[in-house]
């Protein structure tokens, strides 16, 4: 019993230590960074991989009221995650099929595992993610947004400095998309603004609003999110490959989940 | 009785490492219940977005159980130092896993306590 204990102590305390020096941008077996405020930054630079700390898988916890047309939406999707979670096998979300997750929830997924990086251009700041290789492009060349544009899954996005803070605006979204893993909806009216504050060199701050009369009576703040760099962290090829998906939805999950099936 | 305390204790307790999963876990128990089963890996499926082990298991009855243990990402793995070749066909593998709700033989693998071929599998940490 001692043995185990022991055994039980260095499994769950190896992966914290670890963890917690991951959350510090440190790699295995390096030494730890030095105290980021007293490091250089250029707070207009945001460039390099980020990785979330912490907080909720979607705006807040504080959901707006919706209106009958988004509660009928929210009630038709069943989620793996959060309190109406249902197994595997059972649910509807997009994401188990490799459906483009979009954007919000492109960036609440960062939280829970993957980083992001950003690679600022003269005219344009490209957002890497590493869920599902995917990519969106911020525009910074003085462009509008476009008016009733067709819809697409990261939807169209312009940003600009305001001071020290990169303001992004966002429009024209897919409603097929769920807003974040608890099958909150999308609707196409949607708009979104997201307000980056690089605070020193290893921490960048996040705002968000989403404002769609469509489907929330009233706009959904966001709670603050925290990046931290993760400078020795590479983005790794995450494809959410269909075919592998299918192989693994009839091997693991259905069967994990009592879904027969033939 | 002493000896069979010591051991489910100690599965509950080793059931407590966490582990996270990008596609949720709802099919499975609480972390704090897991089993743990022997067997020979008959495939070590290093795919996007999941990784997996299909693996047989000999009943009481001495029948053959297809099993099957989800893992996280080829790149989660990657960087805790796993590789396609980590595990191959042919294995003698001893595995804990978080068993599912529907009572089939699936089950949301740990990396933490792992021994194939006879000898501890010690490559990165739990994430």
């Amino acid at each position: 019993m001692r043995r185990c204990l022991l055994l039980t102590a260095v499994i769950t305390l190896v992966p914290l230590w670890f963890a917690h020096g991951q959350g510090k941008g440190k790699a295995k077996g390096k030494a730890a960074e030095p105290p980021p405020v007293s490091v250089p930054h250029d707070p207009h630079d945001l460039n390099g991989v980020w990785r979330r700390s912490g907080g909720v898988l979607t705006m807040s916890n504080e959901t707006p009221p919706m209106t009958p047309w988004a509660k009928a939406k929210f009630d038709a999707a069943k989620p793996v995650y959060g309190p109406r979670a249902v197994p595997g096998g059972f649910g509807n979300d997009p994401m188990s099929t490799c459906d483009p997750l979009g954007m919000p929830r492109n960036i609440f997924l960062e939280v829970s595992i993957y980083p992001m990086e950003f690679a600022q251009m003269p005219n344009r700041v490209i957002q890497f993610f590493e869920w599902a290789h995917s990519y969106r492009v911020i525009w910074t060349d003085g462009r509008q947004l476009p008016k009733d544009p067709d819809p697409q899954w990261m939807g169209y996005s312009v940003g600009k400095w305001e001071g020290d803070i990169f303001v992004v605006k966002s429009l024209g979204f897919d409603e097929r998309t769920w807003l974040d893993h608890f099958g909150n909806p999308v609707s196409d009216d949607m708009t979104f603004e997201e307000r980056y504050h690089r605070l020193d060199r290893d921490t960048l701050e996040l705002n968000m609003t989403i404002t769609a009369p469509k489907a929330y009576t009233k706009p959904w703040v966001s709670e603050k999110k925290t990046f931290r760099l993760a400078p020795n962290t590479e983005i790794q090829e995450l494809f959410c490959v269909p075919t592998e998906e299918q192989r693994f939805n009839k091997l693991v999950r259905d069967p994990g989940s009592g879904v027969v099936t033939k | 009785m002493k000896s069979l305390l010591a051991l489910t204790t100690c599965a509950l307790l080793l059931g407590s490492v966490p582990v996270l999963a990008h596609h949720g876990t709802s099919n499975y128990s609480t972390t704090a219940q897991t089993i743990t089963v022997s067997g020979v890996v008959t495939e070590f499926v290093w795919s996007n977005p999941h990784v997996y082990v299909l693996f047989d298991v000999k009943d009481e009855k001495g029948a053959t159980v297809h099993w099957a243990g989800e893992m996280n990402s080829p790149g989660v793995l990657k960087a805790a130092g796993w590789s396609k070749n980590t595990l191959k066909a042919g294995d003698q593998v001893t595995l804990t896993l978080r068993p599912n709700k529907a009572g089939t033989p699936v089950g949301l693998l740990s990396r933490a306590n792992m021994l194939v071929n006879g000898k501890p599998l010690q490559i990165g940490p739990e994430q």
